[in-house]
């Protein structure tokens, strides 16, 4: 099984997420709408020890997979992790057609891709209303742009691993992480805004051998319930854990980041977003020296 | 119970819940799917069954949502599983006939924005709500958001002093091309962006200023036949508060929905939007010091059980319960959704007649 990268750099700000404002999300998407602006960056990142990078299922990490691809020093340094789907796109589609709608269309689509091997799985999954087939079809389909780099690890967006949660729903969990381990051969992992519940209800399910990417940071941001009940979670479910929103939205500055996240037990890596290569020396020289991860 | 008991026992950890209460989700299109999950999870509740005659969607809970029965139709859910509430999920149009069937069982509802599709519809809900008072809310969920709880503590505190001018947005990119389903069929929505979103914008200035007393609207549809894309109001207050309310699905460069409000008083000037609220003081006074107050969502953040569409949401389905616990009244109720909704109908009447100024009558 593939493992977790220490230091991970996260692609929010190239995709226009800004947990900050929608404003600067919005001037980074026009910025960043010319990946080639993004590969000296990810080389920087690279040259500071920096290892892993997410990439959401946004249409841009495509066109960025295929830059990566035909960079060979880039493609044989870093590793890819990927967050599906990218969950603005379906709303956005399920508000402007239907949730139902969506669903078939992106069928559809896995349909269309029969050539790569995802068409017949999706008709017998629609046909049979299997539900697990057809999300594994969806699945298939998310990542079919990054075939052939180097990923290692698949999670699931946080607003469906807690909606599974929040619902109970085990099996869906259960059945992703068999598709990401046994079809992919990948690591499979959980993104969750509810740390202590998910956490908690993954143990339970007997969810053994999956990662969560989870916040930590010091003043608790997107930590639910709540910063104690999260670290708690943290050490008493014991899962492999990726901290995120380290910076709450950059409200903190690394060197802080980093002394809270050195006093936590049970954590794997970092993952943390930088738009300019001075932002990333700071946050991941920071970030390595506070967790005494250098190289 | 008293309310702040209620929030306690439907907040808390698992145990610290004195009794639980049986609920129900009618409709899971996506409100109903987020609405059922954070229910689920919340340990005062538990959620019975849900209504949903689309078969992928109720299959879907069938096979993997262990204890929640599922109905083809909110009528044999009610008689058969006697919930204690329900929330209303389903498009505009059907909320005040389920509702009514809601309240006539004694269930006490939680029903999505909007409240109906025309006022008058609503009327009759308000009517069987004075014969069999249960407990009622209507899913304005930025009420609950912390930036614009924030702004309105602010605004209340005396900060702005008299508010002489406000604007109102929303704006997502949605729609550039024709829409299906029902947000885009009037008889089904009620309408387009202004009933559909612009309403969140339209209910934080109601909730902020109070009811406007006039004002006049124009609509645009482009993408859609027979619902707006876009629409403009001009609101006034009486009393020396004028302002304007904007709303699109079908602009550039909004990656989710954005609501924001700017307000402009004697003392200063108030911005709010999801991320953040900032005050500028032009002069000290009532305890603001001159200058600059910026609160952003990072620190204003406050845990919630679960997390799943946004901690407002969370918020929102909590303080409902608690009420319902506490057998109080919620906030939002339907008297006040009814107040944005006659609003709304009235804006819609100007804009059929050329942006002609129309008065919208208090209780």
């Amino acid at each position: 099984m593939n493992s977790l990268d220490r230091l991970i750099l996260g692609h929010n700000q190239f995709f226009g997420v800004s947990h900050f404002s929608a404003e600067r999300g919005a001037e980074r998407d026009a910025y960043f709408e010319d990946v080639s602006r993004v590969l000296p960056l990810l080389r920087h990142a690279c040259s500071l020890g920096v290892r892993g990078l997410m990439l959401s299922t946004h249409e841009r990490a495509a066109r960025l997979a295929e830059a990566i691809r035909t960079d060979a020093a880039l493609a044989a340094t870093l590793h890819l992790h990927i967050l599906l789907p990218y969950m603005a796109k379906y709303v956005r589609a399920a508000n402007e057609k239907g949730a139902v709608r969506m669903v078939g269309d992106l069928l559809g689509q896995a349909g269309w891709a029969k050539g790569i091997g995802l068409g017949l799985k999706a008709g017998m999954g629609l046909l049979r209303k299997d539900q697990l087939s057809m999300m594994e079809a969806l699945i298939d389909l998310e990542l079919a742009p990054f075939r052939g780099l180097p990923v290692r690890s698949v999670f699931l967006h946080n607003a469906l691993t807690d909606l599974a949660v929040g619902w109970g729903a085990a099996e869906p969990l259960r059945a992703f992480v068999r598709h990401i381990r046994e079809r992919h051969g990948l690591q499979p992992g959980f993104c969750t805004l509810s740390g202590g519940a998910a956490m908690k209800f993954c143990r339970e399910a007997g969810l053994d051998g999956v990662v969560f990417m989870a916040s930590f940071n010091p003043i608790g941001f997107q930590m639910n319930p709540s910063r104690e009940a999260c670290e708690r979670a943290l050490v008493e479910y014991g899962f492999p854990t990726v901290a995120m929103s380290v910076l709450a939205a950059g409200q903190i500055r690394p060197a802080e980041a980093a002394a809270y996240l050195s006093g936590l037990r049970g954590l794997t890596s970092v993952i943390a977003g930088a738009s300019s290569a001075s932002h990333l020396e700071e946050t991941f020289g920071a970030l390595r020296c506070g967790l005494g991860w250098g190289e | 119970m008293s309310i702040e008991e209620g929030m306690l026992a439907c907040g808390g950890a698992p145990g610290q819940a004195s009794r639980r209460f049986r609920g129900a989700v009618i409709g899971l299109g996506k409100m109903g799917v987020l609405h059922g999950g954070i229910l689920r999870a919340l340990p005062s509740v538990e959620l019975c069954a849900v209504c949903e005659p689309e078969r992928t969607v109720a299959d879907f809970v069938r096979a993997f949502v262990p204890g929640v029965r599922v109905y083809k139709d909110h009528e044999t859910l009610l008689r058969e599983e006697h919930p204690d509430f329900a929330f209303i999920c389903t498009p505009p149009a059907s909320h005040v006939p389920i509702a009514l069937k809601c309240v006539e069982a004694g269930t006490a509802i939680f029903i999505e924005k909007p409240l109906t599709t025309d006022a008058s519809q609503a009327e009759t809900l308000l009517d069987a709500l004075r014969t069999n008072p249960v407990t009622n809310a209507v899913g304005f969920m930025k009420r609950y958001a912390d930036t614009f709880c924030r702004a309105r503590e602010m605004l209340k505190s005396g900060a702005l002093g008299q508010v002489i001018s406000c604007e109102a947005e929303t704006a997502v990119s949605q729609l550039f091309q024709r829409g299906s389903g029902w947000r885009y069929a009037a008889a089904e929505a009620g309408g387009g962006v202004l009933i559909g979103q612009g309403v969140h914008a339209l209910d934080l200035l109601c909730w902020f200023l109070g009811m406007p007393t006039s004002g006049n609207a124009r609509l645009r549809g482009f993408y859609s036949e027979g619902v707006e894309d876009f629409a403009w109001a001009l609101l006034d207050w009486g009393g020396g508060t004028t302002g304007c309310l904007r709303c699109s699905w079908s602009v550039d460069n909004r990656r989710m929905m954005e609501t924001s409000l700017t307000l402009t008083g004697e003392y200063g000037t108030l911005w709010v939007n999801d991320d953040a609220v900032k005050l500028f003081v032009r002069t000290s006074h009532h305890g603001w010091a001159r200058g600059w107050t910026v609160e952003n969502k990072p620190k204003l953040h406050r845990g919630v059980p679960i997390d799943i569409g946004g901690p407002e949401y969370t918020r929102q389905d909590q303080a409902f319960v608690a009420a319902v616990a506490g057998g109080e009244a919620a906030a939002p109720d339907v008297k006040a959704a009814h107040m944005v909704q006659r609003v709304v109908d009235r804006l819609y009447e100007s804009a059929r007649s050329n942006g002609a100024t129309v008065a919208f009558e208090a209780d």
